[in-house]
């Protein structure tokens, strides 16, 4: 499988959830470009392209990552710090996606260089606005590094 | 007699100091001069003839006697003494008496002559040094302070009765007038008393505090003293040596210090449980706001997707259905949310500092215009006292009363909102009033309480927490927030912070 065409990446460990806001990102019709992965190592091991991704220069073109805290084996925040110390990864765009308002949550995730927190509001309808204005932001509106990196080669 | 002699004779018995009285062996006054009968306060006519006995007080007039009976059997030829006179006005008065045995010629019967000399304004002044001396004496040995007091050369001048009863165990005797002092200091303190004592002199007085065993083997501790004694022109004159018994105050010290580090063992005993229990909490409402939202958001994305999906299949009772699902799921959103923010105001930091209330009022209605569409109440925000408090804490106060004065002011055609703070004796109380619906003031204890609501959220949608928050934000405070109202007549709700 190919992945270098991933501009748009999900993490998220429940399904239902991952459902909801795959639903809201549909309307970009971003095909193979959106990729859900459920878990916290197999999250790090695309962006980094080790593990099952080995040699697939996976993150070359992601323009935005959304991540849950909340992940089975390596947690959110642990996540975010190792996109964030890696020179070759640090660029990409990560939005904290969680159901916690917790004040330590948001500072860690700033802290460690989260582009944006957002904390998910249970109805869906805003849910809906939210996504779909952050998403439309970060891939459409937004120029990424990872673009100018490619464009130079 | 010459001329001479009785001119000599007449200015000794005319003298205005020394009375004169003449009297018989056998005790009756012939003659006096007048000074005599000025002190007696009588005419020589009422002495003449009288008892000299009769003449004395009464407690003095025994020894007096048996003196005069002596100089009249010739055991003397005179005598002195100092005793009371009474006078004929009754006043005792302090004489002092010289009499003597006069001899004439062998056919003139013996007589005795006194010389009388007025004597009770030094009786007095001496009486008055004795009362004071004694008064002095009495207040340093009934003092709890020892003292010795040396003269220049460290001679003990006096010491008080507390300095003998604690004095060194090694004192073989009393400190009495004119020891030395320093040969009466133990010898393994000589060497270090002298320079005390010597430091103190030239004028550098010095204490310190040791455990001394006393005359009675009894060990204590002592706080000493050493302090030079100066004349009114600033001489040495001497030394003051002053000590006291600490060992009850140290005992008591002791004490002290022993409770104190006990409370402070419970103070962190106590704190690392209230830490281990915050933890606790931290976890759980971590856990709430994580694992009881999802399923409320996936019941409530769930049912958009029914709506939206499945719109053309449903009846109308199964579009409403849903409906409900969705407005409770998101209701159940807000209770957790807002119950969540009650947890963590409970453990947030209060960061108190002075605010300027009328700006921060100011923002909150601010913020409420931007929000709310239409924010038909009129707010007439009035100068308001400045306090101490945590600035974001006491917005959420103000946010959340005047949402709520809207909030209930909303049907009234003329919806009015006051905001004010009164200086209520000292005390500074803030209110917020409106002329909304108010409340059954039977029900205000119920105001403050978590998911109380006093009416139906068909009327006034709302969880229940906005009160509760503000009452858990004063009172952490430490002030007092409470409310008036009546049924349709509006509300007033009013805080103090201390």
């Amino acid at each position: 499988m190919k992945y270098t065409d991933v501009e748009v990446l999900l993490v998220e460990d429940n399904p239902y959830e991952a459902q909801l806001a795959l639903r809201c990102l549909k309307q970009f019709n971003l095909g193979s470009r959106l990729l859900h992965i459920d878990d916290g190592v197999d999250a790090l091991d695309f962006i980094f392209a080790c593990g099952k991704y080995e040699g697939s220069r996976s993150s070359e073109m992601l323009k935005v990552i959304f991540l849950d805290l909340k992940l089975p084996r390596i947690e959110g925040l642990e996540i975010l710090r190792r996109i964030k110390s890696d020179e070759h990864t640090k660029t990409i765009p990560v939005i904290i996606l969680t159901s916690s308002g917790e004040e330590t949550d948001i500072r860690n995730a700033y802290q460690l260089g989260a582009n944006s927190f957002i904390i998910k509001p249970v109805d869906f309808d805003i849910f809906n606005q939210v996504i779909s204005s952050i998403a439309n932001y970060w891939i459409f509106t937004n120029e990424s590094a990872g673009l100018i990196k490619r464009s130079k080669k | 007699m010459s001329s001479e002699n009785e001119e000599q004779y007449r200015l000794i018995v005319e003298n205005p100091v020394l009375g004169i009285a003449w009297g018989t062996t056998d005790g009756k006054l012939t003659n006096a001069n007048n000074t005599f009968c000025d002190i007696m306060e009588s005419s020589l006519s009422e002495l003449e003839g009288k008892s000299i006995r009769e003449l004395f007080h009464p407690a003095d007039a025994e020894s007096m006697t048996i003196n005069f009976q002596r100089l009249v059997r010739g055991e003397i030829n005179n005598y002195q003494e100092e005793k009371r006179y009474v006078t004929r006005k009754g006043n005792s008065i302090w004489v002092k008496v010289n009499v003597n045995l006069a001899h004439h010629t062998p056919e003139e019967a013996a007589s005795v002559i006194a010389i009388i000399q007025d004597i009770s304004e030094r009786k007095k002044t001496e009486e008055m040094l004795r009362k004071s001396e004694a008064n002095l004496r009495s207040v340093l040995d009934n003092s709890n302070t020892a003292f010795v007091l040396l003269d220049a050369q460290m001679k003990v001048i006096t010491a008080n009765r507390l300095a003998n009863g604690w004095s060194f165990a090694e004192f073989d005797r009393y400190l009495n007038e004119g020891d030395y002092f320093v040969a009466i200091i133990p010898e393994h303190f000589r060497q270090s008393g002298l320079t005390i004592i010597q430091n103190a002199i030239m004028g550098k007085p010095h204490s310190y505090e040791e455990k001394y065993t006393n005359r009675k083997g009894i060990q204590a501790w002592y706080h000493v003293r050493f302090d030079s004694v100066k004349d009114d022109k600033e001489n040495v004159i001497g030394l003051c040596i002053a000590a006291s018994d600490t060992t009850r105050y140290r005992a008591a010290q002791a004490e002290i210090n022993s409770m104190n580090d006990s409370l402070e063992k419970k103070v962190k005993e106590r704190t690392s449980e209230l830490e281990i229990a915050n933890k606790e909490l931290e976890a759980f409402t971590y856990s709430v706001s994580h694992d009881l939202m999802a399923p409320l958001r996936i019941i409530d994305g769930f049912s958009q997707v029914l709506l939206d999906d499945y719109r053309n299949k449903l009846d109308e009772d199964g579009f409403q259905t849903l409906q409900v699902i969705k407005r409770n799921a998101t209701r159940m959103g807000e209770l957790v949310n807002d119950l969540l923010n009650l947890a963590r105001l409970g453990r947030a930091n209060l960061v108190k500092r002075n605010l300027d209330m009328t700006d921060l009022v100011t923002a909150v209605i601010d913020e409420m215009r931007f929000s709310t569409n239409k924010l038909a109440a009129k707010i007439k925000l009035q100068e308001l006292k400045p306090a101490d408090c945590d600035h974001t804490l006491i917005k959420q106060v103000w946010s959340n009363l005047l949402s709520n004065a809207i909030k209930y002011s909303k049907n009234n055609p003329n919806p009015q909102i006051e905001i004010g703070s009164i200086d209520k004796s000292g005390q500074i109380v803030y209110y917020i009033k409106d002329n909304g619906v108010g409340f059954d003031p039977q029900y205000s204890g119920k105001l403050f309480g978590v998911f109380q609501r006093l009416h139906k959220a068909t009327d006034f949608p709302g969880t229940g927490v906005g009160l509760a928050i503000v009452y858990r934000i004063i009172t952490r405070h430490g002030g007092k927030v409470w409310a008036d109202a009546k049924v349709n007549e509006g509300a007033v709700f009013y805080f103090t912070l201390p």
